[in-house]
């Protein structure tokens, strides 16, 4: 048998054992229960003064619920990932959840590795200014389209915008409890990725996306940040301030004007139901959102606002018949499209196997094999 | 009589392959009770399919059931076969199921049974001792013990294109 295989050294492992898991929340004592251990042996392994075996590092993957290769990573500094954990238990969200994310942002980071991928420019970072006002919510939303050469223009996909354009790592993952929104993390070696929760509509997860740009902007001091329901109707600056950029970001003050004057040239008295939802499609937002934003650019009243959103129901006829519910609730796929990407191109490139690729995609092997064979796009034995 | 001289662990690309040609059962059940291994993960990858996994787990049920297939999973109590395990996973091309395959194969003596070119050569690189062979490489065997008619296999082989 070969002898060149990966051996490294085992004294690595003790930080990245302590770091998973804390991050999954366990003691000393449970995981000596489980591992059948003495508190002190896990201690002196934590700290890097006992050796581990294999067999012994077998076991921490299972129970901490991580790959063999986590333990592995050279790149230790999880500081930002450490925040997420903590500020996600806070929040009630399923340790698992933050740990799937964690590990899709490890596979981002080794796919890019893997087929050289280009490193993207930095993201703007404002947290020195400590914005927090309405007023500068809106300036900088204005610099940051400018910034993106989108002018008075809707995003079409929040996605691909900050994706292609930020570098910024976006994942969905299916998260009921906690009334989960989305996540931010700014990881030294991860860069800026975002947590959404799928089971959200499109136009509901575009806003969370641009809620959670504005804190990567504004806020990435705090490294990781979980926003959960409360979060958008709360007193809190930040969370105000982000609410803000996001309804800027997404609905410019001048385009939003120009549009209204040309559905409802009367305003305030004539915005109807139907004018907020063709403003919503237009700028691919929720009614809710629209209708809100219309109350901060004070085109309409906080009453009038409120009259509108009980008057609309999701599936009313005209939300139908002017479109409003094409396309908005099918599940999103887990990663992002350039990730997808990479990892399709690294399977052509045989730089990986088909059963890797589908793990990356977190798609079924059968599933995805079938597929392949029937569009005949199976790479050869 | 066996063309296989050792065990052999079957992964998810040659389940698949025979599964989709409707043959899984009939080409393997041609070898003798206890030839074949499967990881315990591809099992489940199997039974997890969407669309098909309830067929499909109950054809594997069936071949474990008869001991075609015998579930096998990495050993826990062995360092070697978990540093190659850990050595697969650290390269970042293989799946799970084919890293605890390729283990196993190389650590136990066995061979290998996969249609996935690098995964193959990465089994031979560790342990020489291993042989690999492909689906085509199997029904070739068939028709070569006269287990199987040259008809047959080309009527598999089209149906696993």
């Amino acid at each position: 048998m070969s002898d060149k295989l990966i051996t490294p050294s085992p004294a690595m492992f003790g930080g990245l054992l302590k770091s998973a898991r804390t991050s999954i929340g366990y003691t000393l004592k449970e995981v000596s229960g489980q591992l059948g251990l003495a508190i002190s042996t896990i201690s002196e392994i934590e700290s890097g003064k006992r050796r581990v075996s294999m067999v012994e590092l077998y076991k921490f993957s299972r129970i901490y619920q991580r790959p063999v290769d986590f333990f592995f990573d050279q790149d230790k500094s999880n500081t930002a990932f450490a925040v997420l954990y903590r500020v996600a238990n806070e929040a009630l969200l399923e340790k698992k959840t933050v740990i799937d994310f964690h590990e899709l942002c490890r596979d981002y980071k080794s796919l890019q590795k893997l087929m050289k991928s280009t490193v993207m420019p930095g993201i703007p970072d404002y947290s020195a200014s400590s914005p927090s006002s309405y007023e500068q919510a809106e300036t900088l939303a204005e610099v940051e389209r400018s910034q993106l050469g989108l002018n008075g223009q809707p995003i079409k996909d929040i996605y691909d915008l900050l994706e292609g354009k930020r570098g910024i790592k976006i994942f969905h993952l299916p998260e009921v409890t906690g009334n989960f929104s989305g996540a931010f993390t700014f990881d030294e070696n991860l860069g800026a990725c975002f947590l959404i929760n799928s089971k959200h509509s499109l136009r509901r997860r575009t806003f969370t996306v641009a809620h959670e740009y504005a804190h990567c902007i504004a806020h990435r001091t705090q490294l990781a940040h979980v926003d959960t329901d409360q979060n958008f109707s709360t007193r809190n600056p930040h969370e105000r301030f982000a609410n803000a950029f996001a309804a800027a970001f997404l609905m410019p003050q001048k385009t939003v004007s120009e549009l209204l004057s040309q559905l409802s040239p009367e305003l305030s008295n004539s915005v109807l139901s139907e004018t907020l939802i063709r403003l919503a499609i237009y700028f691919g937002v929720s009614y809710e959102a629209i209708g809100w934003r219309l109350v901060s650019l004070r085109k309409i009243s906080r009453a009038q606002c409120e009259s509108l959103l009980a008057e609309h129901t999701k599936s009313s006829a005209t939300a139908k018949l002017l479109g409003y519910l094409t396309n908005d609730n099918s599940d999103p796929d887990v990663t992002p499209r350039h990730y997808k990407y990479l990892a399709y191109a690294a399977y052509k490139r045989r730089l990986i196997s088909f059963e890797r690729l589908a793990e990356l995609l977190r798609k079924n092997y059968y599933e995805l094999k079938q597929e392949f064979s029937d569009s005949n796009e199976e790479v050869a034995e | 009589m066996s063309p296989f001289l050792r065990s052999v662990v079957i992964d998810n690309d040659v389940i698949s392959r025979l599964y989709r040609a409707g043959a899984l059962r009939k080409v393997l059940e041609l070898w003798r009770a206890g030839t074949f291994y499967v990881v315990k993960h591809v099992i489940e990858e199997g039974k997890r399919w969407p669309s098909e996994g309830y067929r499909l787990g109950l054809v594997l049920d069936d071949l474990i059931n008869v001991s075609i297939f015998t579930i096998v999973t990495i050993d826990d109590t062995s360092e070697k076969e978990l540093e190659i395990y850990a050595h697969m996973v650290l390269l970042g091309k293989f799946g799970k199921g084919e890293s605890e395959s390729i283990a196993i194969a190389c650590h136990r003596g066995y061979d290998l049974a996969s249609d996935d070119g690098a995964a193959k050569d990465e089994c031979r690189r560790i342990s020489s001792a291993v042989s690999t062979f492909t689906t085509r490489k199997i029904l070739e065997m068939a028709v070569n013990d006269g287990l199987l008619t040259q008809n047959e296999i080309d009527s598999i082989s089209s149906k696993m294109k």
